[in-house]
């Protein structure tokens, strides 16, 4: 499996702390059509988010100034994402402490399922950006929707069949619908690829299925059959697969590819021969 | 082109490397970290055809993403155009290298941050030429001080050349000239433009 240099650390910030926002997500949702709040779930989904934040820095060349990331909040759309992550696990943290002195709240997960929707919805627009057509479209969308896919799963195994089944419906079919859409627009992308990545978007239908089956139609026939723990690990397993393959086969706009097609155009093109 | 910048002629360019080699040695740049790159079009796909060369290097774009993008202000656009990249500042997050569409930014590993072309703007503020410009030993590569008019026939976009993403660089491009390169050229533009 190869990606472009130094993006590691993003897919697994990405895949932990997607998944533990997309926990506390879920859990609000859940709440939100009248099951009881599974503390469990807002825990795990807190300490992912947590790890995932802390591994986020090793992708810093200089983790020290971190801080300074906040500087431009409102302009830059990393700030803005780095202040959703943290207001996401604030709100997490606040929760998982309510509940441990036993009071409850209807309102608080809520508002913690609110925020962390905004940091998953932040991570899908950090990579919003003019001109490069391989991140755009409904893979902005991809982080919120397969972090609460995996949120829902998650509860839905842990709370048993008792649970209201409309949540994980409803994000299940947004996340099929985003991905098939990524999926079209990757198949269409025509810039050229580097030799040593060339592997990795020949096998491109193989892992963009793999992610399919694991993240949605595995998962979802399991808990309909057999609602084991299987299944958490299961749906991760399509989470990590989702991330990798968003960086994987990106191919970002730069004058190299763009040369690259120019190039391509030669070699089709009717053009006059030096003498 | 209102902001300081590039001219490049492609006719007058042999892609000689002299601009890398003059980039490299007055900003101590190591080969794998030049700031200048001289990238050839048409060798490997039609060989013996016409080919010519962009010496491409920061743009200092009216609307340059990687100052837009960058979360810490490590960006700054000076009044004459040109875009300066303060190292005090970089997160060394490489989110500019995501946000150009030229691929210019480029994360050093050993040091942490990004870094690129300036514009040799300590050679400007001193009254002198970019150390590419200075070497250019056929002048295809001049210097464009701001002055908001366009220098002759040159243009923003070249066949390998193109601006996705409304950055307006500050690059221009003199065509190539002759029968032959005359229709390399007009024969990929009618092509890109589908």
């Amino acid at each position: 499996m190869s990606q472009p240099a130094g993006q590691t650390p993003l897919v697994v910030f990405t895949s932990l702390a997607g998944a533990g926002a997309g926990l506390v997500a879920a859990t609000a949702m859940f709440v939100a059509a009248g099951a009881p709040m599974s503390r469990q779930a807002v825990v795990v989904g807190v300490v992912l988010q947590a790890v995932g934040l802390a591994v986020s820095l090793t992708h810093l060349g200089r983790p020290l100034r971190a801080t300074l990331a906040l500087t431009r909040v409102g302009r830059s759309a990393l700030s803005n994402e780095v202040l959703m992550a943290t207001q996401s696990l604030m709100w997490g943290v606040g929760l998982v402490a309510l509940t441990a002195t036993g009071r409850s709240v209807k309102a608080v997960p809520l508002f913690a399922g609110a925020f962390s929707v905004l940091f998953l919805v932040s991570i899908g627009l950090v990579y919003r950006i003019r001109g490069q057509a391989s991140w755009g479209g409904a893979s902005i969308c991809t982080p919120l929707t397969s972090g609460c896919l995996f949120g829902a799963i998650t509860i839905r195994t842990l709370m048993g069949p008792g649970t209201p089944v409309t949540p994980l419906l409803l994000v299940l079919t947004l996340d099929a619908v985003m991905f098939l859409l990524r999926w079209r627009a990757i198949a269409r992308l025509r810039w050229p690829v580097e030799p040593d990545r060339a592997t990795t978007f020949l096998r491109r239908d193989r892992w963009l299925s793999a992610r399919l089956v694991l993240l949605d139609a595995f998962p979802i026939s399991l808990l309909i059959v057999w609602p084991t723990p299987l299944v958490i690990g299961v749906a991760a397993a399509g989470l990590v697969i989702d991330r990798w393959s968003f960086y994987a086969f990106g191919l970002p706009h730069t004058t190299e590819r763009e040369i690259g097609r120019a190039e391509d155009a030669i070699a089709t093109a009717s053009i006059p021969q030096e003498p | 082109m209102s902001g300081a910048g590039f001219v490049l002629d492609l006719h007058r360019c042999v892609g000689c490397g002299a601009c890398v080699l003059a980039c490299r040695v007055e900003n101590g740049r190591v080969e794998s970290e030049a700031w200048r790159r001289v990238l050839p079009l048409n060798l490997r796909r039609q060989p013996g055809g016409p080919t010519y060369f962009l010496s491409v290097a920061c743009h200092h774009c009216e609307e340059p993403a990687c100052l837009n993008g960058c979360p810490s202000g490590a960006y700054e656009k000076r009044a004459d155009g040109i875009v300066v990249h303060h190292e005090a500042r970089c997160l060394g997050c490489r989110y500019c290298e995501m946000t150009c569409p030229f691929g210019t930014p480029r994360f050093e590993a050993h040091r942490g941050v990004v870094s690129k072309c300036h514009l040799c703007a300590h050679r400007i503020d001193d009254g002198r030429e970019p150390a590419c410009v200075a070497a250019c030993p056929t002048e295809a590569l001049r210097f464009a001080p701001a002055s908001g008019a366009d220098e002759g026939d040159a243009r923003p976009a070249v066949p390998g050349f193109v601006d996705p993403a409304g950055c307006r660089p500050s690059l221009r491009f003199v065509p190539p000239k002759g029968a032959v390169r005359d229709g390399l050229f007009q024969a990929l533009e009618k092509r890109m433009r589908r």
